[in-house]
């Protein structure tokens, strides 16, 4: 008895679930989420702060070992260097290029974000393990748009895909469901950077007559006007090749660290171009 | 909440709302500091779970829907996603609530643990419909299995919790509506 008076109440609310997916899918939940996130975003950005300062506490007990601070120290050096070896490498094709093409000018060597960068603090993180996003303390209200990349000094982390009037959700380029084209530095092959469950990431679709290196850095290509060319997003640490397949894959190990991520730079200049579904 | 003339709490609706939002907050700002072999532990999961299991599918349905709007608000799919697959799993898993739960202690872990992969599934399956990628065997053994296996490690400390609220609210149903 007690079964079927639920099922009213259960009939009911599973119906307004599934309203509510309409709704969103069809990009009419807008509005109410604005309306709810609104006071709960400073809250949200306080307890943050708390469960950050909890975080580096329990770190603190987990750092114990004077080697894993030293080996920390050492991989971000390593990883600075790398990031300026990328930089100079670039600057280099670069001049080869202006060389080669004397008809042809660009204003800058690298893309400049720095004249329009917003800072934002990583506020939140999703709930769910099955899905890479991060909530930003920065909306529309910031001049925040759908779309705009989001990096770190390390590199490329992802776009926004959610604005509200303080907040913005970031959908992490580790997320199952991202793809970035991407450009391999040293060959200059192409291909399609996906997130893979693990939060690792897989450059997929690059061709076999490609020479693909362990060590190997890989870059923004700005195909497809998603991402601005030459954002640094990390190193290739495996390669499948496999001559029954038309193309090759190459694991790669991202420059940023997504699992410490405080402070983001979102690029506000830069106007991607979103194909139709 | 208010005070009623036993000595005990009747919770609200607000109350619930609440403390839903609270632990929807909770999820996304500590857990992700809490996490063990890559995974971060679900706790509206085991929150509607145990609510479900002391109070029965009714309260457990409602907990499992407003909890999952909360969590949908912070989280990058749908609207409805999560409340769709915490209403399911917490109306089965509030169907035992009398006779299983006071009569075995091991069982309510088990439930936890199905509970969390019946979750999951339905999450991972609703997105795929909606058209979303989907790698189901890489998801299941890096991120699925170890959340659930994780959530039942938590659960003897959440579960204690929830039964303190559940004595402290009395047997009640959620209150509805507001008594003049």
């Amino acid at each position: 008895m007690k079964r079927l008076k639920n099922r009213p109440l259960l009939f009911v609310l599973l119906s307004l679930t599934i309203v509510g997916l309409v709704l969103h899918e069809t990009g009419n939940t807008q509005a109410v989420e604005n309306l709810i996130l609104r006071p709960v975003t400073p809250v949200q950005n306080h307890l943050s702060g708390l469960a950050r300062d909890f975080g580096d506490l329990v770190q603190t007990f987990r750092d114990l070992r004077e080697l894993r601070r030293r080996n920390e120290e050492l991989q971000s050096l390593a990883d600075s260097l790398m990031i300026e070896n990328v930089h100079l490498k670039e600057l280099e094709s670069e001049n080869e290029n202006l060389r080669q093409l004397l008809q042809f000018t660009e204003a800058n060597p690298t893309y400049s974000y720095r004249a329009a960068e917003i800072v934002g603090h990583v506020i939140g993180q999703d709930p769910s393990n099955l899905l890479r996003y991060i909530i930003i303390d920065m909306g529309t209200s910031d001049g925040v748009t759908q779309g705009m990349p989001v990096v770190t000094d390390r590199g490329l982390v992802g776009r926004i895909v959610e604005v509200s009037s303080r907040s913005s959700k970031v959908l992490l380029i580790t997320d199952v469901s991202s793809s970035v084209n991407a450009i391999i530095q040293s060959s200059r092959a192409t291909g399609i950077l996906e997130g893979k469950a693990d939060g690792g990431l897989v450059m997929k679709y690059i061709p076999q007559t490609v020479t693909v290196n362990v060590g190997d850095i890989i870059l923004t290509s700005g195909l497809g006007a998603t991402f601005p060319k030459r954002l640094v997003i990390g190193q290739v640490t495996a390669v499948h090749k496999r001559d029954i397949e038309l193309f090759q894959q190459a694991e790669i190990k991202p420059t940023v660290d997504f699992d410490r991520l405080e402070i983001v730079l979102i690029i506000t200049n830069f106007e991607p171009i979103e194909m139709a579904q | 909440m208010k005070w009623p003339n036993k000595g005990v709490i009747h919770i609200n609706i607000y109350a619930s709302i609440l403390l839903l939002i609270s632990v929807a907050l909770i999820q996304s700002t500590v857990m992700p500091h809490l996490t063990l072999w890559g995974v971060k532990p679900d706790l509206m999961l085991l929150v509607v779970i145990s609510w479900s299991l002391l109070r029965g599918a009714r309260e457990g349905i409602v907990w499992g829907f407003i909890g999952g709007l909360c969590l949908d608000l912070f989280s990058g799919v749908p609207l409805g996603l999560s409340a769709l697959a915490l209403l399911i799993v917490s109306f089965f898993s509030g169907l035992g609530e009398a006779t299983v739960f006071r009569t075995h202690v091991i069982l309510p872990l088990a439930t936890v643990f199905f509970a969390s992969l019946i979750y999951d599934f339905i999450f991972l399956l609703v997105l795929r419909t909606l058209g979303w990628p989907v790698v189901w065997l890489d998801s299941f053994i890096r991120l699925v299995l170890p959340a659930s296996l994780l959530n039942v490690l938590l659960a003897p400390l959440v579960y204690p919790t929830i039964r303190w609220l559940h004595r402290k609210t009395g047997r009640e149903e959620i209150d509805w509506q507001r008594k003049v």
